[in-house]
Formats: structure tokens, sequence, C-alpha cells
């Protein structure tokens, strides 16, 4: 399956894009994302201590199944206010 | 009682605290509780000249209308605004202004300090602090966070 995933703040810079397409095999949970984007196991492990993962503008448990079509974001540690 | 919700903004344009107080007016309501954040000229003891924030503006959008639509259930609010700027903002500069109207001041405080302490943990708006010496950094990146209690698989749920 090809996704798109939007990525934002510091997890963006990391990566170099507000978006980065993958393609993953079915089906693929909200947990494993960040291994697709961050090949680096130690980074990404790093990210996914404090990254959430939102699907349709809204938060998703690790255990999600991705589905076509899903907008999916990756939301690094927030800090409005 | 029933909750009219005014609108949600996650807006570049400048906040007005009278537009907020004005859209609270409610004859229902004898308390009116409005928090406004402001950007500070200090940031852990390094000097801010600016802070560039960021939002994933409809999931923004709808993560504050779920803020209000929990506050609501929990507290009887008679209105609630939840404005946020984003852009380059100036040290002075307002960037929440967070409003709630309701019968009485013991119910109008703790439903504006859950919902600001909230937004601010599950709003996706990101700061970048821009510092007087010219560097920027974003708040909050993991090299920061060593042992960050929130993680992928845990998201935050209402309380």
């Amino acid at each position: 399956m090809k996704l798109q995933i939007l990525l934002f703040a510091g997890l963006r810079d990391r990566v170099g894009s507000a978006s980065i397409a993958i393609d993953v095999p079915e089906p693929v949970h909200a947990g494993e994302l960040l291994r697709y984007v961050l090949p680096d196991s130690t980074e990404a492990a790093r990210w996914s201590s404090c990254t959430r993962v939102a699907v349709n503008h809204a938060y998703v448990a690790a255990d999600y199944a991705i589905q076509p079509g899903d907008e999916v974001a990756l939301i690094p540690p927030v800090a409005g206010g | 009682m029933s909750i009219d919700l005014c609108p949600i903004l996650v807006t570049t344009e400048s906040l007005s605290i009278d537009s907020a107080y004005a859209a609270l007016a409610d004859e229902r309501a004898g308390g009116v509780v409005l928090f406004v954040g402001r950007v500070r000229d200090t940031h852990q003891g390094r000097a801010v000249t600016a802070i560039h924030y960021e939002a994933y503006l409809p999931m923004a959008v709808a993560e504050c209308e779920r803020l209000l639509t929990e506050a609501a259930a929990q507290w009887a609010l008679c209105r609630g605004v939840l404005w946020h700027r984003v852009g380059r903002l100036a040290v002075g500069d307002v960037s929440v202004v967070i409003g709630v109207a309701a019968a009485h001041r013991d119910t109008a405080f703790p439903a504006a300090r859950w919902l600001i302490d909230t937004l601010k943990a599950r709003v996706p708006i990101w700061k970048q602090e821009c510092f007087a010496n010219g560097s920027v950094e974003w708040n909050g990146p993991p090299a920061s966070l060593p042992g960050a209690s929130v993680s992928v698989s845990d998201p935050i749920r209402p309380r």
C-alpha cells in the first residue's frame, strides 16, 4: 500500500519534507509507521517515544490498521499556548 | 444547560480579546474567565525575540472542537472560545485566547484551566523559539524529552 505521511515541526525538518511517500506491506499499523519514515532504528525509537499518529484529523492508537485513503500524520510533541 | 459554542479560530490574524469577550456574552452566565497567552521574552533563561507557531490546521480545529465538547460534558458551560494564532509572533503578541462563560465562577475557572492545559497537550500546534543570538529551536524535540510520557501506543485520552 502506498501512503503519504504528513510531517510537522522538528520531525519535518529532520526528514526535510512536509510529507513523505512510503510503500508498506499490508496491514500496517499506526505504531509501525515511524520505522518506515526513519530507517535508523535508534532514531526511530527516540522519536516514537514522543510522537503520536493522527488519522483523518484524530489521534489513533498504535494498533490502528491504516486504511487506503486515510490521511495520516505524525505528530511530534505539541507546544501550543 | 445547553452550550452555544463559538467558532474555533486558528488563524494568522491577530487575536482580539474584546471579540473573544463579546463572543462569550450570555445572559445565563454570571462568570466569565478569559485566559490570554502571550509571547514571553525568555525561554529557559535565553532571550527570545519571536516565536514561530505552526499548526496542522484541519486537525487543530477538529481537536479544539473536541476539547470544547469534552469540557461542555464535564462542566455546565454557557459558551466557550478557543482561539490560537499561528505564524511569526513578536514578544508580547497574543498567541492564545481561552474563554468560558458559565453561571458561576466555580465552574468557569476549572473549565478554563482544563481547556488551556489540554490544548497544550493535545492540539497539533508547534512553536519554534527564535533566540536573540539568531538560533531557532523547536520546542520539545525528542532530544530534550528523555523518557517522554507520551508514546505512540498510548495516545492521550480525554480525562
